[in-house]
């Protein structure tokens, strides 16, 4: 019996967890490996720095396998850590690191011993981080724009890329030693003679330095279980250390054999992205397929059982919770609650057109029951065809862990077919990246989180002939003031030129990061990973994959469709208020006029009611957005692509925003994602999923996301699953592409916002991911109450 | 809005409420109708009693500084409270059409009008709009109330309307009716919700406000004619009806009229706040909300006389 087969221990590691997530421990030791490593190869290629920076970390990084693994490979020294990365940012952290413990949200323990460390080192940077590089690149204007709110690049500006679907299939079917023998093969065949031949053996030599490093680095834990093993009084604990280092000596460098070593692989594969690069959204993709033809030889062979598969996956489970990112005090607000984004995607179909249920699938769903913590977050890929006892066993567990979210399949395929790739490839590698952005396993390399939009900031400008009201400068272009409106479709036009204008904007600040990137952060393990860059001989960020994209996500869409409705409805057709009167009462954030401002509150038609005229409007700005991204590429050549989804940047833009028209006040949270405002029940839920089914969601190839709060007594029972089935499917056929579920009680909330200590496993969805309720800050905590309870007595 | 008189294709509603799901099977719509025969001490839509349109006041959302009511009103509605916000004088009959008319202008909702009319046609198109969630849930429309059956026109085009449409329909009574109202009426329904709220007739009364002959006539009749089709359900009120003895004397009506299962709908306090905003009074105040214990024994008490009970 494994240690978590004993369901109170299970208990004490969850607890363990739960207590660590609250204020996670940062930690210098990588950032001194770093930095000696960067000072050794000082004058050296970029890729070749950062593939001799992987290695030095691989082979000096404290290591541990606790009690309770049967997986190795840690990222910090000790479980739930964060390490920090110096070559991302410095100067950031050495001016925010005193107040990590106690700001209001993404707490961090930071030692003394560790702000001693991180004062000796940080310092070295100076003038040497890609933010300082991106920022010295970004032009004027993109500059001013990102101060001012109207767009947030914080992602992109001191990590790695992230967000990507690593090839995990290629590593467990032919190990590193098969890549590297590739690279060996490549180096052989070069034209020294011909500039790209330099190149391309810059490229390969990294490939060989980093696969055996982490061979290496596998063959310390192996030594490490071994000497474990030798103190080891539990007899059954002794045998599994002793797997542990059989494993670790063959995996990841050798194809996997068997079910355990595919795990292991897979796992390695994964965390070192997260050691390399720390950028988030590092995706688990179709796992449940991967590793299927693994799981069905091992149990045929007798390797393992059933139970032993499940005690695997439940420890991959815990391990993903031990992938930390600190997030700086700014995107701390955009990015509440440790968002490492490692989401796994059961259902869809496969190459055949077949459902992709299999045994596994049902067993990621009992490893999750068992852990049921942050990580990894859970997708369910709908579809006409799925399994009805794996849709049940999906929806019985939303009740309790608010997990999987779900995703049409047909919406999805079409979102593929958009972005030019085949129906064949939509089939069997369909997987949603990060929140809910597409991108197939091993072929795209994705900036799918380049950049948050403010589209009510635009909103704001549009009713101030550009001028931004909050600092009283010129941001946007002339687009007129209110009383040169003649109608509503001059101002819909003016809101629709500084859209375009800021996008032009926020698409120069991308391209400078990308540029940056491409200069000063090279990424040659993961150019392993994805496709195209070991034919071409070209790291990942020089051009070297197949397929490309960057996804740009637009906040606050419901605020700027009621806005728009609310100056339609009242100045335009109704004419009870001048446009003029309206746009001075917003600069006012209403003061003396609450009157006004509950009018346009409750006799604003919105966004969420099924109205057909609502609809359309909806529609519009929707398709503007999308087109408006899809004029633009990459500098890889990959296509812009348009999301609606906001994790929490809703609140932090909406702090950069004065009142709008849709009676919000000043400053308060923008709406989220592409849910209906909140604090107004507008529309019931059964309008809002109506209502959401009709946007052209295929158009919005990064995704759409729809969060719906549910009472938990909602869902008790086998009515309440049959219930949340039939919401889910009815969705779906009529067009929808994806939903998530917050299974909670509103008093529960306030109760738990008045007494947190009441509350120390409270999880809760954010937005495309779950997250310790006291985690957030007070101000998210409050946009998360005021959205409307969806169930009425 | 306002007093429209109820013809043949018109009803006075109160509320419309969509993905509703203790109304019957499924994803439901629930249309509640205005006006009751009975008044239960318990009842949690104290708007549904009359049928005329009236008066809520959310002093909550008032503005003080708004004074949009009183230009209507006038000095019906120009007294304040230390706060500064509307106080209704309590004699104004809450029907008052001033007051109605001054509602309506309030642009914070702390004034709201109770009831509106509604034809049949316009009716059927709003209850059709989630047919979607229907078909997939198995789901449909529910009348409720108020009391439908004070509206049999309206009620039973409604209900052919529907039909004709393909939607399930529910018909939730109280069951107080003119027999031949009763069985027009409720056969056009796919499944009828019947309130059954005591045995005894003098309790009933105590409890309602009517005695309950005509009410156990009308159960009996569908028990015998149409037991597939209906759904009873108990309100369990601790103190009144929520007695060992209310219990077993229920009990045993049910299992005299051959029905062997009925759904119990604890006692809540979810509506007491309307009261206070309709200026009535709410009169069970002491009465608190069961507990799981108590409700399981109500289905032991059942169960001994051959009575299953589903909590809801």
């Amino acid at each position: 019996m494994s240690y978590l087969d004993n369901p109170i221990r299970l208990q004490e590691v969850r607890s363990f967890y739960l207590k660590r997530l609250l204020k996670p421990k940062l930690t210098s030791e990588r950032a001194d490996i770093v930095t000696r490593s960067y000072a050794r190869t000082e004058g050296a290629h970029p890729v070749t720095r950062r593939a001799e920076a992987l290695k030095d970390i691989l082979a000096e990084i404290s290591i541990y396998i606790e009690p309770w693994e049967l997986l190795a490979g840690n990222l910090g020294p000790e479980p739930v850590s964060a390490p920090v990365f110096p070559e991302g940012g410095a100067d950031f952290i050495l001016e925010e690191m005193d107040s990590y413990g106690t700001r209001p949200g993404d707490k961090f323990e930071v030692s003394e011993e560790t702000k001693k460390e991180l004062k000796r080192i940080l310092p070295l940077w100076k003038g040497k981080t890609l933010k300082e590089y991106g920022l010295s690149l970004m032009p004027e204007g993109p500059v001013r724009m990102r101060e001012a709110g109207v767009f947030s690049a914080e992602n992109m500006l001191t990590c790695g890329t992230g967000h990507f679907l690593p090839d995990y299939t290629t590593v467990m079917g032919k190990g590193f030693r098969g890549i590297s023998e590739e690279a060996e093969a490549a180096l052989m065949t070069l034209d020294l003679s011909r500039e790209e031949g330099y190149e391309k053996r810059i490229f390969y030599e990294a490939v060989l330095t980093i696969c055996s490093a982490i061979r290496d680095f596998s063959l310390r834990y192996a030594e490490l279980a071994d000497s474990m093993a030798v103190g080891e009084k539990d007899e059954e604990r002794r045998t599994e250390l002793a797997g542990i280092a059989k494993v670790c000596r063959r995996v990841p460098w050798e194809p996997a054999s068997g079910f355990t070593e595919a795990v292991q692989s897979l796992w390695m594969t994964h965390l070192v992205c997260y050691i390399d690069s720390n950028g988030y959204g590092v995706t688990l993709g179709r796992s449940a397929s991967y590793l299927y033809p693994w799981y069905r030889s091992s149990i045929a062979s007798g390797e393992i059982d059933r139970k032993e598969a499940l005690s695997l996956l439940v420890s991959l489970f815990f391990k993903t919770n031990d992938i930390l990112k600190l997030y700086n005090n700014n995107a701390a607000q955009n990015y509440g609650g440790f968002p490492v984004g490692q989401p796994v995607q059961l259902g869809g179909i496969d190459a055949a057109g077949e459902d992709d249920t299999n045994e596994l699938s049902f067993l990621f769903l009992e490893a999750e029951k068992r852990v049921k913590l942050y990580q990894p977050d859970i997708g369910f890929l709908w579809t006409e065809k799925i399994d009805p006892d794996f849709f049940q066993a999906a929806t019985e567990l939303v009740a309790s862990n608010s997990k999987p979210k779900f995703f049409n399949y047909h919406v999805g395929s079409a979102m593929y077919r958009q972005a030019g790739l085949s129906e064949e490839t939509a089939r069997k590698d369909w997987a949603f990246i990060g929140c809910v952005e597409y991108g197939v396993p091993g072929k795209t390399w994705t900036w799918a989180d380049a950049a948050m939009f403010n589209l009510a900031k635009c909103l704001e400008l549009a009713l101030n002939d550009g001028i931004d009201p909050v600092s009283g400068s010129r941001l946007g272009p002339q687009t007129g003031s209110p009383e040169d409106f003649t109608d509503f479709d001059q101002f819909l036009s003016a809101l629709q030129r500084q859209i375009a204008y800021m996008f032009d904007l926020t698409v120069q600040g991308i391209t400078a990061l990308q540029v940056a990137h491409k200069h000063r952060w090279p990424e040659p393990y993961e150019s392993l990973l994805v496709d195209g860059c070991m034919q071409s001989g070209k790291e990942v960020n020089q051009g070297g994959a197949t397929s490309y994209h960057t996804g740009v996500q637009f906040v606050g869409f419901a605020t700027v469709v009621d806005s728009l409705l609310a100056v339609k409805h009242f100045v335009f057709d109704n004419r009870s208020i001048s446009f003029r009167d309206l746009a001075d009462n917003l600069r006012d954030n209403f003061r003396d006029n609450e009157i006004l401002r509950v009018r346009l509150l409750r006799e604003t038609p919105r966004f969420g009611m099924d109205r057909d005229d609502i609809n359309s409007l909806a529609g519009e700005i929707f398709t503007f957005c999308c087109d408006t991204a899809g004029r633009y590429r990459d500098i890889w050549g990959g296509l812009y692509t348009a999301s609606l989804y906001s994790l929490t940047a809703h609140v932090g833009f909406g702090a950069r925003v004065g009142a709008t028209p849709d009676g919000r006040k000043a400053f308060s949270p923008l709406s989220d994602a592409s849910s209906p405002s909140q604090g107004l029940q507008n529309g019931s839920v059964t309008e809002i999923f109506a209502t959401q089914a009709k946007l052209p969601h295929h158009k919005a190839i990064n995704g759409t996301l729809l969060n719906m709060k549910l009472n938990k007594k909602l869902l008790s029972g086998a009515e309440g699953t049959a219930m949340l089935q039939n919401l889910i499917s009815t969705y779906f056929k009529l067009g929808g592409f994806h939903v998530q579920f917050n299974v909670v009680d509103v008093e529960v909330l306030k109760d738990a916002q008045a007494n947190p200590d009441k509350y120390p496993d409270f999880l809760i969805r954010v937005a495309a991911y779950v997250t310790n309720w006291n985690q957030l800050s007070r101000d998210v905590q409050n946009e998360i109450i005021s959205r409307a309870e969806m169930e009425r007595f | 809005m306002g007093n429209a008189v109820s013809d043949e294709t018109r009803g006075i509603v109160f509320n419309c409420e969509s993905f509703s799901l203790h109304n019957g099977p499924g994803i439901r719509t629930t249309l509640f109708l205005k006006g009751c025969p009975l008044r239960c001490l318990w009842c949690a839509n104290p708007e549904s009693w009359s049928m005329e349109a009236e008066v809520s006041y959310n002093r909550e959302l008032c503005i003080p500084e708004c004074r949009e009511c009183e230009k209507i009103a006038g000095s019906l509605l120009s007294e304040r409270d230390r706060e500064g916000k509307i106080l209704i004088p309590p004699g104004i009959p809450r029907t008052d059409a001033t007051l109605v008319e001054a509602a309506g202008a309030c642009p914070a909702r702390a004034l709201s009008v109770e009831g509106y009319a509604v034809s049949v046609e316009d009716a059927v198109q709003l209850l059709c709009k989630d047919r979607p969630f229907f078909d997939e849930s198995g789901g449909g429309v529910t009348l409720s109330g108020g009391e439908p059956l004070l509206q049999p026109e309206f009620s039973a085009a409604l209900l052919r309307r529907l039909k004709s449409e393909g939607i399930h329909t529910a018909l939730d009574t109280c069951g107080d009716a003119a027999p031949e109202i009763y069985r027009k009426v409720s056969k056009l329904a796919d499944l009828v919700l019947f309130d059954f709220k005591a045995a005894g007739s003098d309790v009933h009364r105590e409890w309602t406000g009517k005695s309950n002959e005509r009410i156990l006539a009308n159960l009996e009749h569908t028990a015998a004619e149409r037991p597939q089709q209906l759904r009873v359900r108990i309100p369990f009120i601790p103190g009144l009806n929520g007695t060992e003895n209310e219990m077993s004397a229920m009990a045993k009506v049910l299992k005299a009229l051959g029905i062997s299962r009925a759904d119990l709908l604890p006692y809540h306090r979810l509506g007491i706040h309307k009261y206070r905003q309709q200026g009535k009074e709410y009169t069970l105040g002491s009465v608190t909300v069961p507990v799981s214990e108590t409700l399981q024994e109500a289905v032991q008490i059942f169960r001994d006389l051959g009575v299953e009970l589903c909590i809801q």
